[in-house]
């Protein structure tokens, strides 16, 4: 073997699930004992080193991606805050009376800003368009051209994606976006930069950090604190349970139902789409759990990618508790930058004179929130069965406001009272429905699959749901999805007393040492015991991690 | 100072009582025998584990290419020589050190013959960590037999009886033909054996070393996994360790016709050709002077009624 | 500040303006609401609110609102 394979080829890409024991046993552990022995000036750069072996080790030499994303960021920062100083500085240079020409500098020096801000925001997402889309763009047009019966087909690249691309071209560019709107101020320091983007937990799935919350925080890191730690190794382990206990074993049944639908019913096919639902959650959320766990013990908040999404009683609610920083970013530099712009200002005002209050603002509103979909949609990636998803979103959730109001009215005539227990249940449960369809199109293999499983979401042929068959066509036994249930039941407690305000963590760790560790010794055992992996189980790549 | 003390204190309690914690549900979760039904997850090759103490002369360990192609009920038949080949499915070294060290409490093999294929298996140290922990936090292992624990499991009581009628042997009479028969002579890409194999493999001499058995490494026929590149790495190899090697595929020495001998177009032999690399065997064993012939040892007569079987069962010679 | 609970009551007219300090994080103003406010509020008091300050802790209560269009009245 060459020396150049080695150093090259991303060679540990088992790390890219945070729980691989390569990562969890090896790597973690050496960081952290790393770290530990370094002295206090050395501790941020030893993190940052971390980081980047980190994902060498898991991309090789696509680490040139990130290493090109974070010098990006260093200079357009820079470059934005230098015409920011010269923009102030001319306009004091100027004598105060002259308002107007005061005025007409500032808006030169603000063109000039949106320029750079432009120009950089089409070279992140230009490379995150090309690498990502090429190929579907290249198939679409094939088929395109196949309906002229043109044969000339272009040869579909293969492009060479490194991890966590997604996800941190998205913080990058919010960065950046930040530095023009004037909310931080321009780094010089790229060491910092680097490890605001490169932080080894959040590189492969997120969050999507902003600078204003982790960049601070991870350069001023500390020795590691003994409480911390625990809080950190118990937070990770509640997200190995979601991820070993549920994702990795509802896997071989999600995979049958999905690839194989026409031979199930209708029942077994939303059987699949809720057990669907449920390993995307615990494998993501998990995830998040091991993130903000690793996080929490070098004392660096890691911002919450979820808030129990399925306590939602609404769609737009679902989405301000499932994969939190992607939607606050996109509200953030796509919707509200949209609804903001001038022309559709001009059109809330004059449609709310029209409109009223509620219809009024639906319009610019709609336009924008039609934007953050689509843009949700291909940003899970390039297919139409993603696109599809993002607009089936977008439709429920315009749909809610448009019927709100009327609902209003109904629920007044009927002396429905919204607090009352039983309506918030059924809105919870009608938004539970909706999403695991969502999820359906979502997972299903292309959108053709989707729309098929979607009919015969009605159908009544094929393998029943209580037909003997049926379990062990799913590669599962009864006692499999025992576990599930009450590994799903824990977590709803959990979910539960956080709901109500309890912080569960570090409630535990303030009773008793032998309450304590009595829980997180069958919280352990529990794992060893129940987790879905060794022979007869093929470990699930972080579900994430592809997109 | 003092608080790193404390807090070393409060890590290392934990460890340690984790351990014990695992210890126990391993001993709960852990196999009360080596039979399938016990829950053992490699039965065939666990299966010399029931072999009555100190009968088994031959050991042989490796991958499918092992259990391929020798049938320990022939060499019995042909020599009185008794053995017990211990390969499981795409077998690492290092797991193949475990059953030599099993083997090697209750038996005394005079010879240990390794297949080679397995010295050009991918591995890992984290890998061979793991299976070290597993080997002795048997939770690691077992633990999906939650779903079937009984009562029993939670006594101590064990009962290793389990044995295998073709003592390792894996029977096929597939045919599927070879079309590279001049795998050997063809141009290959390069063979190295990694560093972790050769850690493995020196740690397998010194234990059989220790043993009192002797090492024998033997290439058996395969068009598909072997090439002049990988013979001339084990034999570099096996002089540095001065451990005797052959390797039948040089000059087809025992002649196999890939047209007929073969069940999956030259990855593993079919019976027609581990007939072939036994009868090598024979020879071999019988030649090398390090054994008797048992046939007539009424202490083995249950080798001879196995043999009988194994005919009457799949209706092929021995 | 008169003016403002007006403005919010006309959007929706069942919060108890005066005492919250969670608009925003209790959900209680959606993006919806938020993009009428602010046009209202742009009319009302001659400022422009840049996509900037549309962040929780600018419209999470009255106060926070009111001082947020007195600073960009300043600026002006």
């Amino acid at each position: 073997m060459s020396l150049s394979s080695v150093l090259l080829a991303g060679r540990f890409s088992a790390m890219t699930s945070y729980f691989s024991i390569a990562f969890l046993l090896v790597f973690l552990p050496v960081s952290i004992l790393l770290y530990l022995v370094m002295p206090q000036r050395a501790k941020k750069y030893t993190l940052l080193a971390v980081s980047l072996v980190f994902f060498w080790f898991i991309s090789g030499k696509l680490i040139i991606y990130l290493l090109l994303t974070v010098m990006s960021m260093h200079w357009f920062g820079l470059w934005l805050e230098k015409i920011k100083s010269e923009s102030s500085a001319a306009v004091k240079a100027l004598p105060a009376e002259n308002r107007d020409e005061k005025k007409a500098l500032k808006t030169k020096y603000r063109k000039k800003m949106q320029c750079v801000l432009f120009f950089a925001a089409v070279l992140h997402i230009g490379v995150l368009i090309t690498l990502k889309y090429t190929p579907f763009f290249v198939s679409n047009i094939n088929s395109l051209l196949g309906l002229f019966h043109i044969s000339a087909s272009f040869e579909i690249p293969k492009m060479f994606i490194p991890i966590g691309l997604s996800f941190f071209s998205l913080q990058a560019l919010s960065y950046i976006t930040d530095v023009y709107r004037g909310t931080v101020k321009a780094d010089e320091n790229i060491f910092r930069l680097a490890l605001f983007i490169s932080f080894f937990p959040q590189i492969v799935e997120g969050p999507i950090c902003r600078y204003s919350q982790t960049a601070d925080a991870l350069w001023n890191v500390k020795q590691i604190k003994y409480d911390d730690l625990a809080l950190g190794v118990q937070r990770i382990l509640y997200g190995f349970m979601k991820k070993l206990v549920i994702a990795d074993r509802l896997n071989p049944a999600v995979k049958e139902i999905f690839n194989n639908y026409d031979k199930y019913s209708g029942a077994v096919i939303f059987f699949g789409a809720v057990l669907y639902t449920l390993q995307l959650y615990a494998d993501f959320s998990g995830t998040m759990d091991a993130v903000v766990g690793i996080g929490r013990i070098f004392d660096v908040e890691m911002p919450e990618n979820f808030r129990h999404p399925f306590f939602s009683k609404t769609i737009s609610e679902f989405w301000q508790r499932w994969h939190i920083t992607l939607g606050t970013w996109f509200k953030d530099y796509i919707f509200y930058p949209i609804t903001m712009s001038k022309p559709l200002k001009k059109l809330t005002s004059s449609a709310r004179k029209k409109l009223g209050n509620h219809f009024g603002p639906l319009l610019a509103g709609s336009i924008a929130l039609f934007c953050v979909w689509l843009s949700n949609g291909l940003w899970h990636g390039a297919a139409w069965s993603y696109i599809f998803f993002g607009m089936y979103h977008f439709a429920l959730i315009l749909g809610g406001s448009i019927i709100s109001p009327a609902v209003k009215r109904v629920n007044g005539l009927l002396h429905l009272n919204p607090d009352n227990a039983f309506y918030k249940v059924f809105q919870i449960v009608r938004s539970c429905l909706l999403v695991v369809i969502g999820e359906m199109f979502f997972r299903a293999n292309g959108l053709r699959a989707g729309l098929a499983m979607f009919t015969g979401l009605f159908g009544k042929g094929g393998v029943s749901l209580f037909d003997k068959e049926l379990l062990p066509a799913l590669g599962v036994d009864s006692k499999d999805l025992i576990i599930t249930a009450v590994t799903a039941a824990i977590i709803l407690t959990v979910s539960i007393l956080q709901e109500k305000g309890i912080n569960v963590n570090e409630r535990l760790y303030a009773k008793n040492v032998v309450v304590r560790r009595s829980v997180i010794y069958s919280l352990i055992l529990y794992i060893v015991i129940f987790g879905a992996y060794g022979a007869g189980y093929v470990p699930v790549d972080p579900m994430y991690a592809g997109f | 100072m003092k608080k790193y003390g404390r807090n070393a204190l409060r890590l290392v309690s934990f460890a340690l009582v984790l351990v014990i914690l695992l210890l126990g549900v391993s001993a709960v979760v852990q196999p009360k025998g080596n039979r399938a039904a016990d829950g053992e997850q490699d039965p065939i090759a666990n299966g010399i584990l029931g072999e009555p103490k100190n009968t088994i002369d031959v050991l042989f360990l490796g991958d499918s290419e092992a259990y391929h192609s020798v049938i320990p009920l022939k060499i019995w038949k042909d020599t009185g020589i008794t053995s017990y080949v211990c390969a499981t499915p795409a077998q690492r070294i290092y797991y193949s050190l475990e059953f030599l060290k099993k083997t090697l409490k209750t038996q005394k093999p005079k010879l240990v013959i390794f297949e080679t294929n397995a010295l050009f298996s991918h591995t890992s140290y984290l890998d061979g960590a793991e299976m070290f922990f597993e080997e002795r936090l048997t939770v690691f292992r077992y633990h999906n037999r939650w779903k079937t624990l009984s009562l029993r499991d939670f006594s101590f009581g064990t009962d290793v009886t389990g044995t295998e009628l073709n003592k390792g042997y894996r029977f096929s009479n597939a045919v599927a033909p070879a079309a590279n028969t001049d795998y050997m002579t063809k141009a290959a890409s390069p063979a190295a054996i990694s560093k972790q194999n050769k850690m493995y493999a020196e740690k397998m001499k010194r234990m059989c070393d220790e043993g009192g058995a002797k090492l024998v490494f033997l290439s058996t026929p395969s068009a598909k996994n072997w090439n002049k590149n990988r013979h001339a790495a084990v034999r570099k190899f096996a002089e540095e360790l001065s451990v005797e090697y052959t390797d039948l595929n040089i000059d087809n020495k025992v002649n196999i016709d890939w047209q007929t001998d073969t069940k999956d177009q030259g990855d593993h032999l079919n019976h027609n050709g581990a007939l072939k690399v036994t009868s090598f065997l024979d020879t071999f064993l019988a030649d090398s002077g390090l054994f008797t012939d048992k046939r007539t040892d009424s202490a083995y007569e249950k080798w001879n009624d196995d043999a009988e079987q194994f005919v009457k069962g799949t209706g092929n010679s021995l | 500040m008169d003016k403002i609970i007006d403005i919010l009551q006309d959007i929706n007219p069942d919060i108890d303006y005066k005492n919250r300090t969670d608009l925003i994080d209790a959900h209680l103003l959606d993006s919806l609401s938020i993009i009428s406010l602010i046009a209202e509020l742009e009319d009302t008091f001659d400022v422009t609110i840049p996509a900037v300050d549309i962040i929780p802790d600018n419209f999470n209560s009255v106060k926070a609102i009111s001082a947020l269009i007195e600073r960009l009245q300043e600026e002006d």
